[in-house]
């Protein structure tokens, strides 16, 4: 809260992003480089789905990703409901497009990976259908908050949209537990512990590693180009009156 | 792994790259995306904030 407080001065805000900015954007390229070569190069076929395991570094960090960040969007939907801070309304506009992103990916290679390793490209699954259903409330959300002549009418809704669909975070990540599923459990992040070998661990995690840090730089970008867009309607606005 | 089993995937190559190339292409294109309206808008702003030597610089 406190550091939120801070943050809210677009001024600080926008220096302290321009320092972070570059920092995030070589992390990335650095783990993307090395993810890379793990993936493909430094981690073995599994014994059942042979190479098409490769996919996993793709689908399985944009799955976490897209998650996280409807997370993080919700929470700034709660500081934006409660607070009324401008800025934790931007930021989840921010996120939308990145997220929307990470979730579309997710289904797609999952696709990709279920024709040769299912025999299908899609199943009505609980775990396929809730991130379809993530994907459709990132495209919501986006129609909600962009579909005003003002942009700030469309935030509250929009908001009140993120904090709904929140149920279908816990969905998403149980579904396999909860339902029977052609999709496989988790291997990661379990009560007693990761079950999947280190030399394919390593790679998920670099992999994500880079994703965060493009995800970061992304967000920044697109919050400061929101924070001129309103300038640019503040100014215009203030013309049209004198 | 030797170079010709890299690229036929174990004859998974379809599936396995075209995963990639999707979801680098999804990543390329929001990034492109973001820096094309950042430059936009900033360049928008910038000409409302200075209209006089956005005139100067246009002459």
């Amino acid at each position: 809260m406190m550091m939120f407080d801070y943050l809210a001065n677009p001024t600080r805000f926008r220096k302290i992003t321009t320092a972070i900015l570059p920092v995030a954007v070589l992390v990335s390229a650095i783990a993307l480089a090395f993810g890379l070569y793990l993936a493909f190069l430094a981690s073995p076929a599994d014994y059942q789905q042979g190479e098409t395991v490769r996919i996993m570094y793709i689908h399985v960090p944009a799955a976490w990703m897209a998650m996280m960040c409807y997370l993080l969007m919700a929470l700034s939907a709660v500081f934006y409901l409660v607070w009324r801070h401008p800025l934790a309304d931007i930021g989840a506009r921010a996120m939308a497009l990145p997220g929307a992103g990470f979730a579309l990916i997710t289904l797609l290679t999952g696709s990709f990976w279920g024709r040769p390793m299912w025999g299908t490209w899609w199943v009505w699954d609980a775990r396929l259908t809730s991130m379809l259903i993530l994907f459709f409330l990132y495209l919501g959300y986006m129609a909600l908050a962009d579909g005003f002549e003002r942009a700030e009418r469309g935030s509250k809704p929009a908001s009140l949209l993120l904090l709904v669909g929140v149920i279908n975070l816990p969905i998403i990540k149980f579904s396999v537990d909860w339902w029977n599923t052609l999709h496989q459990g988790s291997s990661v992040l379990r009560l007693d512990g990761p079950s999947i070998d280190p030399a394919m661990l390593k790679p998920l995690l670099i992999m994500a590693l880079a994703m965060l840090g493009w995800f970061i730089a992304i967000t920044i970008l697109r919050m400061n180009t929101l924070i001129m867009r309103r300038r640019i309607t503040n100014l215009e606005s203030r013309k049209s009156w004198s | 792994m030797v170079m010709s089993h890299f690229f036929t995937m174990g004859g998974y190559a379809f599936y396995v790259w075209s995963s990639w190339a999707i979801g680098m292409a999804i990543l390329i294109a929001i990034t492109w995306h973001s820096i094309s309206h950042a430059r936009i808008t900033r360049n928008e702003l910038d000409a409302l904030e200075h209209p006089k030597q956005q005139r100067d610089s246009d002459a």
